[in-house]
């Protein structure tokens, strides 16, 4: 901690310090737009190493002009609506009755979602039960197996019980409202800040999975986005997804990459102003269970 | 002794609405957590599909003897413990030294800047990740081998074909994709210091360092020890996804951990059918060291200091 008026050698090494760090945390994404924008030619030669070399956007175009692209991004965005929709009504409503100290069992259920923290049947076994299902290569292998995690139940529990007073749930009761109608009319409005927290949490967990769908969707109609980046970006199957000879001078394979994943990144850019935001809430609420 | 119709009149009827909110969860839970631990069995069983689980022959733990005294077992328990204490080495302290940098800044708005630009990496997928890592290091066009090449004249280097450089890449980049945001719950934990205890260490003349070191540090000390204890729990298990993406049959010397093995042979099947008994008793063997260990590592916590998970 810092005091007031007091400032030495050390506050500008500091500064620099932490400057360098940031920079080069965000030097690889810098890289990645310098190559991709930078002139086909330049990236050919390597001689891109920080800003662009030429200005060029064919690498977008091409990328663009995928079709498989495309399909994958339009799989992502529907796995991560139908997801989230789901995952979060799920968790509110298992979390909920927890929070109450009248709900019979109470101890006992919370045990239960406590101790599959701690332990778990292993992957294979739980890969069975979901072929078992018969989820595999459905949209349900990518919205139900991982709907729910204890660690959020217990953040939400533990917000229902210090923000919405008992009494309240109470009078509620006497005016004659159910469980169900106390949940939608009194509890829901009370808790918009952990609903847009796990919103975000649940979107982006599905929106970035690699796992899920590597085990649970082979059929290449269905891929998510992460997968296809894997293709393209990791096992370099560029031509097969992004086509050849698009422009005059052909573009290498590291800038369509480059551009494919930048493409990849713009949604999580376009919610990040809102992820920052309530990420940071969402963890202050989760340490204070700690 | 409280009758039936008294549970089930007083307590049970009038909640029933809760009950039934609570039933999807509960099931989801039976159906993804404990029919799997019941699943367990086929680490036992010379499992096949055509017959089920219950007629399969018991085989004892024939898997598990495959399994130790085949070649791959103390390769994959070295490369996931050396992973996860290196991890634990390198990347467990970062994130703190970076907080308390940031918390020393006296400028707000290069704070935030800062924070905001280093919290991103985390929001990015595994396979993004693993491209920018592969962009990085090409040996045509990466720039840390254009330095090698251009500055240095040497050859480029194939760093992701070469078992040496595996740990530090898998290491570096999660300590990359991740400081930002451990550095967020250590400024959250700051947060929650008592300003009169830094106004009292000033009367009582301690200087910067000395308020870092008893003030701030004494703070944090809560916050790393449940994170110490949870990482514990997982030092048989590592996060998988990445390497995956990175690793290719020249790295498995240091690469291949207990997860991959699992996947690669229980699920993907890759080097044969897969084999899920095998599968399944490696899997167990990483659950109950899990179990073990975190259940240790808390009760040596409650002993030692105030701050431990239950």
């Amino acid at each position: 901690m810092r005091i007031k008026g007091e400032s030495g050698i050390f506050d500008y090494f500091n500064v620099i310090l932490l400057g360098l760090i940031t920079f080069i945390v965000i030097y690889p994404f810098i890289y990645t737009i310098s190559v991709s924008i930078s002139h086909p030619g330049a990236v050919a030669k390597g001689e891109v190493t920080l800003l662009p070399v030429g200005i060029d956007f064919s690498a977008y175009k091409q990328v663009l002009s995928s079709p498989r692209v495309w399909r994958a991004y339009l799989n992502s965005a529907i796995y991560t609506s139908v997801g989230t929709l789901f995952r979060l009504l799920l968790l509110l409503f298992t979390s909920y009755p927890l929070s109450q100290q009248k709900f019979l069992g109470r101890n006992f259920f919370t045990f239960l979602i406590t101790f599959t923290m701690l332990f778990s049947g292993g992957l294979v076994p739980y890969f069975l039960v979901v072929r078992a299902l018969g989820l595999l290569n459905t949209l349900w292998a990518m919205v139900i197996p991982g709907a729910l995690s204890a660690w959020n139940i217990i953040v939400v529990r533990t917000f229902f019980q210090s923000t919405i007073h008992p009494s309240l749930i109470e009078s509620a009761q006497i005016d004659g409202a159910n469980d169900f109608q106390i949940l939608l009319r009194i509890v829901f409005p009370l808790s918009t800040p952990i609903i847009a927290v796990m919103s975000l949490f649940i979107a982006v967990g599905i929106w970035n999975d690699y796992f899920t769908p590597l085990i649970f969707i082979t059929d290449d109609t269905k891929f998510p986005l992460t997968i296809i980046l894997r293709d393209i970006v990791v096992m370099a199957r560029v031509s097969e997804f992004l086509g050849r000879e698009f422009g005059a001078i052909p573009i290498p394979p590291q800038g369509l990459q480059a551009a494919t994943l930048i493409i990849s990144m713009i949604p999580v850019l376009i919610a990040y102003p809102f992820i920052q935001r309530y990420f940071i809430k969402g963890i202050m609420i989760g340490a204070i269970k700690g | 002794m409280k009758s039936i119709g008294y549970w089930w009149n007083k307590r049970f009827w009038p909640n029933r609405y809760l009950f039934l909110m609570f039933l999807p969860g509960l099931l989801y839970f039976i159906i993804f957590s404990y029919i799997p631990m019941g699943g367990i069995v086929i680490a036992f069983k010379d499992y096949s599909p055509w017959v089920g689980i219950l007629n399969s022959p018991w085989v004892g733990l024939r898997h598990f003897q495959d399994f130790f005294s085949g070649p791959y077992a103390w390769r994959l328990i070295r490369n996931t413990l050396l992973l996860n204490i290196y991890g634990l080495i390198f990347g467990f302290p970062i994130p703190i030294i970076f907080a308390l940098l940031l918390n020393e800044l006296a400028s707000q708005w290069y704070k935030k800047t800062i924070q905001t630009l280093t919290y991103f990496p985390y929001f990015l997928s595994m396979p993004i990740v693993a491209g920018l890592i592969i962009q990085l290091l090409s040996p045509s066009s990466g720039i840390i081998n254009n330095i090698i090449v251009n500055w240095f004249g040497r050859e480029p280097i194939y760093f992701l074909t070469k078992p040496e450089y595996f740990r530090a890449i898998y290491i570096s980049a999660n300590i990359w994709r991740s400081m930002g945001y451990s550095a967020i719950i250590y400024l959250a934990a700051l947060t929650g210091i008592d300003p009169t205890l830094y106004e009292a260490a000033v009367i009582d003349g301690a200087n910067r360092w000395q308020r870092v070191r008893f003030v701030t540090l004494p703070g944090l000390t809560p916050t790393i020890t449940i994170l110490l204890i949870l990482s514990m729990g997982s030092i048989l298990s590592v996060g998988i996804d990445l390497i995956l993406l990175l690793y290719n049959p020249t790295t498995y010397e240091t690469a291949d951990v207990i997860g991959t093995f699992v996947y690669r042979r229980g699920i993907a099947g890759i080097g044969g059918a897969p084999d899920l008994g095998l599968g399944t008793a490696v899997g167990l063997f990483q659950s109950a060291v899990g179990l073990v260990t975190i259940l240790l590592v808390n009760s040596i916590a409650r002993k030692i200091s105030e701050t431990s998970l239950w």
